[in-house]
């Protein structure tokens, strides 16, 4: 932007008139609070800037009591959406207060002031405007990634209780049972060889579960991915069962845990053919409790 | 002098401008990636239904997310003051709520419909789809054990009331 001024004016003082038009408009441009929400993903979680939270995944749990069944939602952190919420303000003032429940958002205040700034600058303009730059929003509490961890299993606790997934599409609602799979594995330090992510003391928890084969063939392979593997841990037994009928031991030999992925075999003579839950036993070497396991439903097709 | 006036007045007249709001959009399918903004979803109306172990059918109506129709809030501020406070329940903006319930399903309308699909399930018309379960009447809410509550996404349109199951094919319209 260029100013026309009368060409009368020295040098000198087009520059000063000029340095003054710079001075006021662009600082009065740029007083603005921006307000950035973004889906943090897998690749670029590191870079994202803000207080994290999530969107929540309704739930039902359904527990039996002496009156019948007792049927209540739960609303659990959508760990698939996850977003970073981040408050700026360039030449203005403003408190922002982010409230988060469980990991997911519960109220978001804004206290904006541009005007502020913005009258200041008018204000001091025959004698170089000086400004309060208040770039870093005040009030912003980041609760972490551990703050707002649960997970569904414990709902699961009390005996009877089922939990129901409540899965919707542009098609339809339908709820997809939740069997009680550990998602964080607990760990134990071993003569100080160090767990997982507990960080010192006496161990901590550790994610394990990334992705698993959801559908195998008789006699073929089934594989899962873990997170993590903490030291001194390995896979010691896995069982299957079909349905809600009696586990059964997989031989020895028929799974194996290369670095971070687990292959087992499902026997051939596995019938009837359908859905199945496979559990994963965790030992640690010197470990006198072995964590529990991590279950995980598979659906068994012919070969 | 001019020159200084001239500055001035631009001053002003972008002060003038500043504004301020929230703009609120639906987030198409794919969009999240790109979309810049406070995420949440609209409000939904659900009928549950569920046996109470004796062979009888309870109806619910509860409120959830409609996790298929994400939406972005982006306040905005620009040389103005702006005071906002978006409060969530179980990620719903409680605004966005109110205005579900005008145009989702009247409270009047909830009594109605419990009573519909009661007898709509002891009729066996809430069919589950499932080939292996077959039988109606009274059968059918012996059928929906502890392990089967069932939950329907309510649709109204006009004067019927759409119970959409599972899928698609899995719906009944019960006028009201």
């Amino acid at each position: 932007m260029k100013l026309n001024l009368n060409p009368n004016l020295n040098l000198i003082t087009k520059v000063r008139l000029n340095f003054l038009f710079l001075l006021v408009v662009l600082p009065l441009a740029s007083c603005m609070t921006r307000v950035s929400s973004r889906l943090v993903t897998e690749e670029g979680e590191s870079r994202a800037r803000g207080v994290r939270y999530r969107l929540p995944q309704p739930f039902l749990l359904v527990t039996p009591t002496k009156d019948g069944l007792k049927v209540d939602k739960l609303m659990l952190p959508d760990y698939a959406a996850e977003y970073a919420l981040d408050v700026q303000s360039y030449m203005a003032s403003h408190k922002c207060t982010i409230q988060l429940n469980g990991g997911m958002l519960q109220k978001v205040s804004f206290d904006v002031d541009n005007t502020k700034v913005a009258t200041d600058a008018i204000g001091a303009v025959g004698e170089l405007a000086k400004t309060q730059i208040e770039s870093m929003p005040k009030g912003l509490k980041n609760e972490g990634p551990a703050g707002g961890e649960r997970s569904s299993a414990a709902y699961l606790e009390q005996p009877g209780a089922m939990l129901f997934k409540v899965v919707q599409s542009r098609d339809g609602v339908a709820l997809r049972r939740v069997f009680a799979r550990q998602e964080w594995l607990q760990t134990v330090r071993k003569d100080g060889a160090g767990g997982g992510g507990g960080g010192g003391g006496g161990g901590g928890t550790a994610p394990v579960k990334q992705k698993a084969d959801m559908e195998v063939k008789q006699g073929a392979v089934w594989n899962a991915v873990f997170a993590s593997v903490p030291a001194g841990f390995a896979v010691k037994r896995v069982t299957i069962r079909f349905g809600a009928g009696t586990p059964m031991d997989l031989k020895a030999g028929t799974f194996k845990l290369t670095g971070t992925s687990l292959a087992v075999t499902i026997p051939e003579s596995t019938n009837p053919l359908g859905g199945y839950h496979l559990d994963v036993y965790w030992s640690a070497d010197g470990n006198a409790n072995p964590s529990s396991p991590l279950g995980y439903d598979v659906t068994v097709v012919a070969k | 002098m001019n020159a200084l006036k001239w500055i001035l007045r631009s001053g002003l007249a972008v002060v003038l401008t500043g504004c301020a709001g929230l703009n609120v959009r639906s987030l198409p399918e794919g969009a999240d990636t790109k979309a810049d903004g406070i995420r949440y979803y609209e409000a939904a109306n659900f009928l549950l239904v569920y046996s109470d172990g004796a062979g009888s059918v309870r109806t619910e109506v509860i409120v959830l997310p409609d996790t298929t129709r994400k939406m972005v809030a982006k306040p905005h501020t620009f040389l103005a003051k702006n005071k906002q406070t978006l409060t969530f329940i179980d990620g719903m903006m409680t605004q966005s709520e109110a205005e579900v319930d005008s145009t989702g399903v009247p409270s009047a309308m909830i009594a109605a419909i419990k009573t519909a699909a009661s007898a709509a399930m002891k009729a066996g018309l809430l069919n589950d789809g499932d080939a292996g379960r077959s039988g109606s009447g009274g059968d059918r809410a012996k059928h929906l054990s502890l392990e089967e509550p069932r939950l329907y996404k309510i649709v109204v349109r006009g004067d019927c009331v759409t119970l959409v199951g599972a899928d698609s094919n899995n719906s009944i319209t019960l006028p009201l």
